[in-house]
């Protein structure tokens, strides 16, 4: 399986998965398009779908392909980033060393007995790391409001992530459209920075992530 | 690529190409041959359904639609209301060029969509026989290759899921 170990994974790895499945999805476009003029029988998985298309309804056909494909990828980075968050907050939790943010994550995580009931955003672990971005002395406050927003970013990724897991059960009034991989990618990536350069300026252990 | 595998790429290119245009399908015979069997099968279908329009029970309604096709330009071609009490069901003529049959027309109802595809009968015929093969089939949108020919029983079926006539 390509990404099940988070180790090995990365935002450029699964954005190369979505490249490969992209370019599938378009040669097997154009094998339905030249269909129409041959007339031929179908093969089965087209035919189920698309036995009848007109070319319009052939390329609306690929186009919600490619949407699906988008969204789904969409998820994989947004539970990777969320994979990546939870990790370096255990290993903080767990280190010897002591300091405000390694308490801070002590003292969440001891709330639940089961360490995935604790929460990545409200009052969970990316408000732990706002809290102590605003405890940073000798940091300008343009920055830091820089980096707060960077975070409040990420968390309107984390709509999309639960409408998709939840199985969209309810109406997402924004356009998937706004979640492409490549933007997803760029606000997690802003995300990981964050927490890189909030642990650089407090001298703490680095925050692990990959690009 | 090296000039002369260049060279003969191209060449080869051009050949392909040439093929092609000389195989091409003639659109205007196509035209004419599609409109044609849109109003061999209206007939057909007013013919099943005679006995309801002689007695007045329902009203078959007959017009033309112009249809615009990438291959076929636009055109005008016969379509088809049917009016059973304040419900209606239309017949709608989509296109000729679809993927895996050569037309297709919409029966929208009621209670939904059933398309009518011309697919040839035996796939396994040569292709310049195919379309003299074709023959109406019956597909619901969401299991289209679920395909039942169409006959006056097939029809009479739809025509009663279409209204929700129990």
């Amino acid at each position: 399986v390509l990404f099940d170990q988070l180790e090995s994974c990365s935002l450029s790895k699964i954005l190369r998965w979505h490249a490969v499945c992209s370019s599938g999805l378009e040669k097997e476009r154009r094998v339905a398009l030249d269909f129409l003029q041959e007339g031929e029988k179908l093969p089965d998985y087209l035919a189920e779908m698309l036995t009848g298309a007109t070319p319009e309804e052939i390329e609306t056909h690929f186009q919600a392909c490619q949407q699906e494909l988008d969204i789904a990828t969409a998820l994989v980075l947004i539970a990777h980033a969320e994979a990546r968050v939870r990790t370096d907050a255990q290993t903080r939790r767990n280190a010897q060393t002591n300091n405000l943010l390694n308490e801070q994550f002590r003292s969440l995580f001891d709330q639940k007995t089961i360490s995935w009931k604790v929460p990545l955003y409200q009052n969970g672990i990316l408000d732990v790391w706002k809290g102590y971005i605003r405890t940073l002395p000798d940091l300008h406050d343009k920055e830091r409001d820089r980096m707060i927003s960077h975070i409040g970013s990420f968390k309107k990724l984390l709509d999309l992530r639960h409408w998709v897991a939840h199985g969209r059960y309810w109406a997402f009034d924004i356009s998937t459209n706004a979640f492409s991989p490549q933007l997803v990618a760029r606000t997690i990536e802003s995300l990981f920075q964050t927490l890189k350069g909030a642990a650089h300026y407090g001298g703490l252990e680095d925050f692990q992530s990959k690009p | 690529m090296q000039d002369s595998n260049f060279l003969a790429a191209v060449r080869k290119y051009s050949a392909a190409q040439q093929e092609k245009a000389t195989e091409s399908v003639d659109w205007n015979e196509r035209r004419v041959w599609w409109t044609t069997q849109v109003t061999l099968l209206l007939d057909r279908i007013q013919g099943w359904l005679r006995p309801l329009i002689d007695d007045k029970t329902i009203e078959f309604e007959r017009d033309k639609i112009s249809v615009t096709e990438e291959m076929l330009g636009q055109y005008e071609v016969d379509s088809g209301i049917v009016h059973l009490g304040s419900n209606k069901l239309q017949l709608l003529p989509v296109a000729s060029v679809i993927l895996g049959g050569f037309g297709r027309i919409d029966m929208i109802g009621p209670n939904g969509r059933i398309m009518l595809i011309l697919i040839p009968r035996n796939p396994n015929l040569p292709q310049e026989q195919q379309r003299a093969n074709a023959v109406w089939f019956l597909a619901h949108p969401a299991h289209r290759s679920e395909l039942s020919e169409l006959t006056q029983e097939t029809f009479e079926q739809v025509f009663a899921d279409l209204f929700g006539i129990e």
